[in-house]
């Protein structure tokens, strides 16, 4: 109570004036470059996520070959389906953005689904022990790319609602940071393939 | 008051974000009661820490709130954060019983250790049985397989002298780069909330409090835990590495 009273006399009231102007102005200029700091960080996590994507894509691509050809070694007259997951790993060899990449994968993603249901006609092939421990690596791999597609997606829409809030869309603008594209998994894809042994 | 409100708030908002706490003092965290004689098997487990580092934890669930096994175990391998930061050697053993689903989750740092397909092999041969047949040997064995490969592909992982460690938090890193940076900012921050407080009644503090509560920080939170001994909390993650199977 004391410390109030002498605090009174001792400062102008012109002088406190402007101590909070000058606060308040400090205040606003630490937000703006923390949100700033906190946007350039958001931005390199979206970016640090799909290099995560990318590496499990890719793993799935490089596990391809082998599926097939022991599918094949039982089932050589199932052209289509081989077909059809040709192409789609083609079309995800020559993706270049990330909306490309997106779509093939979606696509590699189906055709595989479809490989695996033709696989139940062939009781031979499940009991197979070589394609049993390709089918674990493939649905751990399917997985990781649903684990990894979550967690950047999470990231897009921890940056992306920064970019357009306000005051941070400001900053955005001035910029140039524009909100970033979610990775939208394919119809019924949310659930690893699993064959049943 | 409304700064008390706030806080508050604040407070309740980070004790919902993680619904299933560890049980103190064990590895085996038998939440659907499924599992007997489970001594044994945080005793198999406790020896896996103390040979390799690798922290492990059982864990069985009634349910999985509608979601596939897979899903529920990265969250709570997150949430619980199995393993050491950036380590990430961290193993979940999660066990469903409605469905009847199990999942073994391996932490991003052992996923070259113990491929999918090792693990997958091994979990419907040994895990499947022994739980359909409530005998809790099957487990151990488990574990035991998956020590040997683990010490056999050299994959350990650091075990501190001190348990200690493991209270580090999932920022840590961040918030203490730069200690002088931080106390000055800390002094002016202080100096203002006091000028706030004296000359407005801390209005402008309170906006500032309101707008953080609203403007995200939704990532906080899942790492730190700080009860009994601490086993987990140490910031580890898995990516979905793993296999999974019915029993």
């Amino acid at each position: 109570m004391g410390g109030r009273g002498v605090f009174a006399i001792t400062m102008k009231k012109g002088t406190i004036v402007l101590l909070v102007i000058i606060g308040i102005l400090v205040l606003v200029g630490i937000s703006f470059v923390g949100g700033y700091n906190n946007l350039v960080t958001l931005n390199e996590s979206v970016d640090a996520q799909w290099g995560q994507v990318e590496n499990q894509l890719q793993a799935r691509y490089d596990k391809i070959p082998n599926i097939v050809a022991t599918v094949q070694g039982y089932a050589s007259h199932e052209k289509e389906v081989f077909q059809s997951i040709a192409d789609a790993r083609s079309r995800l060899a020559g993706a270049t953005t990330v909306d490309e990449q997106v779509a093939a994968s979606n696509q590699v993603e189906s055709a595989l689904a479809r490989l695996l249901v033709v696989v139940e006609n062939y009781p031979n092939l499940k009991a197979d022990a070589q394609f049993n421990q390709l089918i674990y690596e493939l649905s751990g791999t399917e997985n990781r790319i649903a684990t990894e597609r979550m967690r950047y997606n999470q990231a897009v829409q921890d940056y992306n609602s920064r970019v357009k809030r306000f005051p941070t869309v400001l900053l955005a603008n001035m910029f140039g940071y524009g909100p970033r594209t979610y990775f939208e998994a394919a119809a019924g894809a949310e659930v690893a393939p699993q064959v049943q042994f | 008051m409304k700064n008390r409100t706030v806080i508050l708030v604040i407070l309740l908002l980070s004790l919902t974000v993680c619904a299933l706490s560890p049980i103190p003092g064990t590895n085996v965290h038998d939440f659907a009661n499924i599992l007997n004689n489970d001594y044994l098997l945080d005793s198999r487990i406790e020896t896996l820490y103390q040979k390799t580092g690798v922290e492990m934890a059982v864990v069985t669930v009634p349910d999985l709130d509608n979601q596939s096994i897979e899903k529920y175990a990265v969250k709570l391998f997150e949430d619980w954060g199995i393993g050491k930061k950036r380590e990430d050697k961290g193993l979940l053993l999660l066990i469903s019983l409605e469905p009847r689903e199990m999942r073994i989750e391996v932490g991003y740092g052992l996923e070259g250790a113990l491929p999918d397909s090792f693990v997958g092999i091994n979990l419907q041969q040994l895990v499947g049985p022994a739980l359909a047949n409530n005998d809790i040997s099957g487990l151990v064995e488990f574990v035991g397989v998956l020590e040997e490969r683990i010490i056999q592909q050299g994959d350990t992982a650091t075990i501190p002298d001190s348990q200690n460690i493991n209270n580090i938090t999932r920022y840590e890193d961040e918030e203490s780069r730069n200690p002088l940076g931080g106390i000055i900012l800390f002094v002016v921050i202080a100096l203002l909330v006091i000028l706030d407080f004296r000359f407005t009644g801390g209005m402008i503090v309170g906006a500032i409090l309101n707008s953080m509560l609203r403007g995200g920080s939704s990532r906080s939170g899942g790492s730190r835990k700080s009860s009994g001994r601490n086993r987990y909390g140490g910031g580890g993650r898995s990516g979905g590495g793993g296999a999974s199977g019915k029993w």
